[in-house]
């Protein structure tokens, strides 16, 4: 039996490999398995079954909370990259001191703790925070206001500041990579500065501009730490269903089902958005 | 006389912090004429170029397109068009697209642009290209898709940013044909900047020669070459000796330069010079003959130092005393006899020595 060859190059691909076996790959096919168990006071059985199937498309407020989830993360992803796209812009293409420096500013966020980032925004938005002190000092108003906190609009907010970096650093890369030739040409054959942007900047930038919207995408569809802190009742996202299953309901088979459900449904969008965003011949 | 003038640079300077970059431009292009910026890498021509374009916005001085001052109007609004170095093809796009762009910022619609797209193409011989994208071109489609580019919208004057630089040599000489070829059909001018001085000399009407920003000569290709004004344009355009010496006699025809012991007779220069003044005496080789056979005014027996075969001629290198200098021999007339250490009698006319006050030593371009 003749032996395979191995070459120096294959080798390089063993740990990412064995990584993505132990922790992706084996995670996501024992939570497929478990999925057709059931549950059994605290126990799972051996058996077979589609049960937890049926109950979770059987119940509507299960698909209304998956509904809203997805809207919320589309809302966080559209907002992230309406902040990022003009500052990534403007850092990367209009600034020539700073550019560094406002860079790392941008980034620092990310060298702080996810959870006191979420602490924060808890108490800026809170009746004694930031935005209700302001408004009151000013004298707009004579009541803190209730609506920035415990409500969608908070988890939104929250979550989006949490995307910004995500957004800004692939479309921060993407528009300095863009040569500045391209711009000259674009000015010289007649584009003023917008149409310069509409038609040569912006789609050049789309490989950035997709992966910084995945990103941000899949951080806000799995979330679930910011909707039970910040959410209220009206700010519940799919990841506080899935996360009582597996705590309070103790339901393993049924938390596998909508997990996997999430998964299923996040990998066609992020198939087809991939499908769809990469054009022919866009720089690297 | 005025109508005439395509392209007009007034007393243009540009500086970018504490470097000039152009000082003090005065240039006159005419309707049809091919134009050459010529100089070594940094001595401002590509930016002279990006102002006529409106890239550059000069910090002294008005730029007159076509009789009207355009010197604060924006690129995107100016009659001209740029080829850039590395053609600056948008990655994005294909070669039609990339064509249609500039139609398309015009606002000129679909059914009108396709039969200009196709004509363009089909003037820099690229039909069929149309669904290629830039990654998919060699370096010369490129070349000629940015040049189609910046020509469907039918500018008035063109400018070229050294677009043959990456070709390697025998596709340059051959777009070096094609694009004289265009420019006379079109009878638009051409702004050419290019380090190559053989490449300006076979292309242009009219050279302007620049070192570190300054202008120092405009003019045909033959007066550029026989009649430099200084010893940089001397020394940058095709070959050149250079000797040193104290001016001796001066008389009415010529001036006399003593250089290593010898009288050396040159042509007279049109500014002052002195007895006994220091200059530099500069004669090109190919206006030097070995062993002639009637009489020259200038007559030195020397040394052979080197002999090089060049394929079509040999150049020959000679000494008297501290004086070294070359000369070109034709490949035919060339003895083989004469070997290193030979002495040989070389020879020129008064009028092939050309004479520069010694400070100009400094600007001449020196290769090892």
């Amino acid at each position: 039996m003749k032996k395979p060859r191995v070459t120096g190059s294959y080798i390089l691909g063993v740990p990412i490999f064995i990584w993505l076996l132990a922790l992706v790959i084996t995670p996501v096919i024992l939570m497929f398995i478990m999925s057709f168990k059931l549950k059994e006071g605290y126990e799972v059985t051996k058996t077979f079954t589609l049960a937890n199937y049926l109950l979770f498309a059987k119940n509507p407020i299960y698909w209304k909370v998956l509904l809203k989830t997805f809207r919320m993360s589309l809302t966080v992803s559209c907002c992230a990259i309406l902040l990022s796209y003009p500052l990534a812009y403007f850092v990367s293409r209009k600034l020539k001191r700073f550019k560094e420096l406002l860079f790392m500013l941008i980034i620092i966020p990310l060298w702080v703790s996810y959870l006191v980032r979420m602490i924060a925004w808890r108490t800026i938005l809170g009746n004694r925070g930031l935005i209700n002190s302001l408004l009151m000092a000013v004298g707009l108003i004579n009541e803190p206001l209730k609506f920035f906190l415990y409500n969608q609009i908070a988890v939104i907010i929250t979550l989006t500041y949490i995307a910004v970096p995500f957004v800004f650093i692939p479309l921060y890369t993407v528009l300095e990579k863009i040569p500045k030739n391209l711009i000259d040409a674009a000015n010289d054959l007649g584009a003023n500065e917008f149409r310069t942007f509409l038609h040569v900047i912006l789609p050049i930038s789309s490989p950035g501009l997709l992966t910084g919207f995945m990103l941000s995408f899949l951080i806000a569809l799995g979330d679930y730490i910011i909707p039970q802190q910040l959410g209220g009742s009206r700010g519940m996202m799919f990841g506080n269903i899935i996360w009582s299953q597996f705590g309070f309901a103790s339901n393993w088979p049924l938390g596998s089902v909508m997990g996997f459900a999430l998964f299923f449904i996040a990998s066609i969008i992020l198939t087809l958005s991939q499908k769809f965003g990469y054009r022919q011949g866009t720089i690297e | 006389m005025e109508k005439e003038l395509e392209i007009e640079l007034r007393d243009i300077t540009k500086v970018f912090g504490s470097v000039i970059a152009v000082n003090n431009a005065n240039i006159k292009i005419k309707f049809g004429e091919f134009f050459s910026l010529l100089g070594p890498s940094g001595c401002g021509k590509t930016t002279t170029l990006r102002m006529i374009a409106g890239l550059e916005k000069p910090s002294k001085g008005r730029i007159f397109l076509f009789g009207k001052d355009v010197t604060d109007t924006p690129a995107f609004l100016r009659e001209v068009n740029t080829v850039f170095q590395d053609y600056a093809i948008f990655p994005h796009m294909n070669v039609y697209e990339n064509i249609y762009f500039p139609l398309k910022m015009r606002k000129i619609p679909k059914e009108l642009a396709h039969p200009r797209i196709m004509n363009i193409l089909n003037l820099v011989n690229m039909e069929r290209f149309e669904e290629r994208y830039s990654n998919q071109l060699s370096g010369g489609q490129r070349q000629r898709i940015a040049l189609a580019r910046a020509l469907v919208n039918e500018p008035r004057a063109l400018l070229l940013d050294e677009p043959l630089g990456a070709l390697d040599f025998k596709l340059r000489i051959a777009m070096q044909n094609v694009l004289k070829d265009i420019q006379r059909r079109l009878s638009i001018a051409f702004v050419y900047v290019t380090h190559d001085q053989t490449e300006a000399i076979t292309m242009s009407d009219r050279i302007a020669v620049m070192k570190d920003g300054i202008i120092h000569q405009i003019g045909t290709p033959e007066d550029i070459y026989n009649n430099p004004k200084t010893a940089f344009v001397a020394s940058f355009i095709g070959e050149m000796n250079f000797l040193q010496g104290k001016v001796g006699n001066i008389s009415s025809n010529n001036v006399e330069v003593s250089v290593s012991n010898h009288k050396i007779l040159c042509k007279k220069i049109d500014s002052k010079i002195d007895r006994s003044e220091d200059v530099l005496v500069c004669v090109r080789p190919e206006k030097i003959h070995i062993n002639p056979s009637n009489k020259m005014p200038n007559l030195i027996k020397s040394k052979i130092n080197r002999v090089v075969f060049r394929g079509d001629d040999y150049e020959i290198t000679t000494s008297f005393n501290d004086s070294s200098i070359r000369l070109v021999v034709g490949y035919t007339s060339w003895d083989k006899a004469n070997k290193v250490g030979t002495e040989i009698t070389i020879g020129w006319e008064d009028h092939d020595s050309i004479i520069y006050p010694l400070h100009m030593k400094d600007d001449i371009i020196k290769y090892a």
